[in-house]
């Protein structure tokens, strides 16, 4: 019996180590075939993303910005197999302590709410009305998705993260800060504030600055990628269609109220010290969030000052061209005049400063 | 020639080359007390009197013979503690930050309610300067 038993062991051992190690095997290679297949999709999305991004193209090989990214490949390569979680609108829960959305339940990615298209006057006769505004005309715009809140520092983290993308402010080197007096700060990035202070966590609910028009285009292109859905910025007619409150419109001067104490973070609110978290404002009619104020929003279209006088009413795209992008919406840092919604702004698509985010939009 | 500013009486220099606009600023800040305005036609002008150390300089940026920029690096450098208010129609972020950079007080769109705001600008700031004067008497 001790022999028989001292003859099969070594053999069932043998069996053992050969079983294990053909599993093992199994699971390297379902592993190693995981990681080819995120790093394809990895390597089409940034070099997409460079054949149109000339600054990309100055600055990075396709080469090194792949092996750049290998660390990062896994979490986008699980990202694209989720995309129905992605794709699927979260409830953001507002704590009743603070007001504030709760830290843990920010999604990663934009929370989009349709809006129902319709026609509206754009533009206003208000007595703070400047001229590019004045010309009321009327304009209708198809549905589209918006985002419930400006991008937010966190969000904008995953695609930097995922691609390792230069913005424009890491490139330029420097960005356009507020300490009481303005400066033009070297090291300023996204992930500084308004002051140049570098974010702590939990500010990673604020929306992003330091962030030029390019780079949020960059971000909607790296997100559609992610989604398989178009997102883009907003036209400045659905900007406008939007802070007003869509068909279901009040009238109000500011997107959500005729009080902006309620309803944005304004030079006055924000008592001028810098962004606040997103969404802890009054919402408007559709349920947007700082439509008015906390940042100014890049949005798609070139800015012309006098383009309301020619304006196509249907889906107005903006003029052909143009040296500057349309910006809308005020600052924590402006006066309430600016944070209207007829209020017109615009800026060179690389300027990148204390003041100014984006929000995405898609049409379908 | 008077080239001081005492608690009862701040010189506030305007550039201002429409006629009528100019009239509409002397008029919306004729109200205030203690302030004597004096209105140029054109930027030379106006530096030339800059001895006289106004409290404020507003200016547009579209200005005869000089750019706002130039003006604005001229009057920093012979006396930083001029304050500069930029009154103008442009409404392009960039240049506003390259402006507030370069060390203006503040920058107002040109519209219908504008000259009731800088009339608030106005007292706001002169009620810090007067603080400031009265914490450097003290001392």
């Amino acid at each position: 019996m001790n022999i028989m038993y001292k003859a099969i062991l070594p053999v069932l051992l043998v069996l053992l180590w050969a079983c294990g190690g053909k599993v093992a095997e199994e699971e390297t290679a379902r592993e190693d075939s995981v990681a080819q297949n995120s790093t394809k999709d990895s390597a089409n999305m940034i070099t997409n993303e460079q054949s149109n991004n000339p600054i990309i193209e100055k600055n990075t090989t396709k080469k090194e910005n792949l092996n750049d990214n290998q660390g990062k490949v896994d979490k986008i390569g699980n990202q694209s197999n989720t995309d129905s979680i992605i794709g699927k609108p979260m409830d953001t829960q507002i704590s009743e302590a603070t007001g504030k959305p709760k830290k843990d339940l920010v999604p990663s990615l934009p929370e989009m709410i349709k809006v129902k298209g319709g026609t509206f006057k754009m533009g206003s006769k208000d007595p703070e009305a400047k001229d590019d505004e004045v010309n009321i005309h009327e304009v209708s715009v198809d549905d589209f998705f918006i985002g419930k809140f400006e991008v937010t520092v966190a969000q904008f983290k995953s695609f930097i993260e995922a691609t390792n993308y230069q913005t424009e402010a890491e490139k330029i080197g420097k960005s356009y800060i507020y300490t009481g007096s303005w400066k033009n700060m070297k090291g300023i990035t996204w992930r500084h504030d308004a002051r140049g202070n570098l974010r702590p966590e939990s500010e990673y609910d604020h929306p992003v600055i330091h962030v030029s028009w390019n780079d949020a285009m960059a971000y909607c292109k790296w997100l559609s990628e992610q989604t398989k859905k178009p997102y883009r910025l907003l036209t400045e007619a659905e900007w406008e269609f939007a802070a007003r409150g869509g068909l279901q419109s009040k009238g109000y001067k500011y997107s959500g109220s005729n009080n902006i104490d309620e309803t944005a973070w304004y030079i006055g609110s924000s008592q001028d010290k810098g962004t606040f978290p997103a969404g802890t404002k009054k919402p408007n009619e559709l349920g947007i969030y700082d439509l008015s104020g906390n940042v100014y929003e890049w949005c798609a279209d070139w800015y012309d000052s006098e383009y309301y006088l020619n304006s196509p009413a249907q889906n107005p795209k903006g003029a052909e061209d143009g040296i500057s992008r349309v910006v809308r919406g005020g600052s924590w840092h402006d006066t309430a005049e600016k944070n209207r919604v007829a209020s017109r702004f615009n800026g060179n698509p690389s300027y990148c400063g204390y003041n100014i985010g984006f929000r995405v939009a898609r049409s379908r | 020639m008077n080239n001081t500013n005492t608690e009862n009486n701040y010189k506030i220099f305007v550039i201002e080359d429409n006629r009528t606009e100019g009239m509409l600023l002397r008029l919306s800040l004729t109200e205030m007390e203690n302030i004597e305005i004096v209105i140029f036609q054109d930027a030379e002008s106006m530096i030339k009197r800059l001895h006289e150390n106004p409290v404020i300089v507003i200016a547009d940026l579209i200005l005869p013979n000089m750019s706002g920029f130039d003006l604005i690096k001229q009057i920093r450098a012979i006396n930083e503690n001029i304050r500069v208010i930029v009154v103008s129609a442009q409404r392009n972020i960039d240049l506003i930050a390259e402006l507030q950079a370069e060390g203006i007080y503040n920058y107002l769109v040109k519209s219908e309610a504008c000259l009731n705001y800088l009339k608030h600008v106005i007292e706001d700031l002169l009620i810090v300067i007067q603080h400031k004067q009265k914490i450097v008497k003290n001392d």
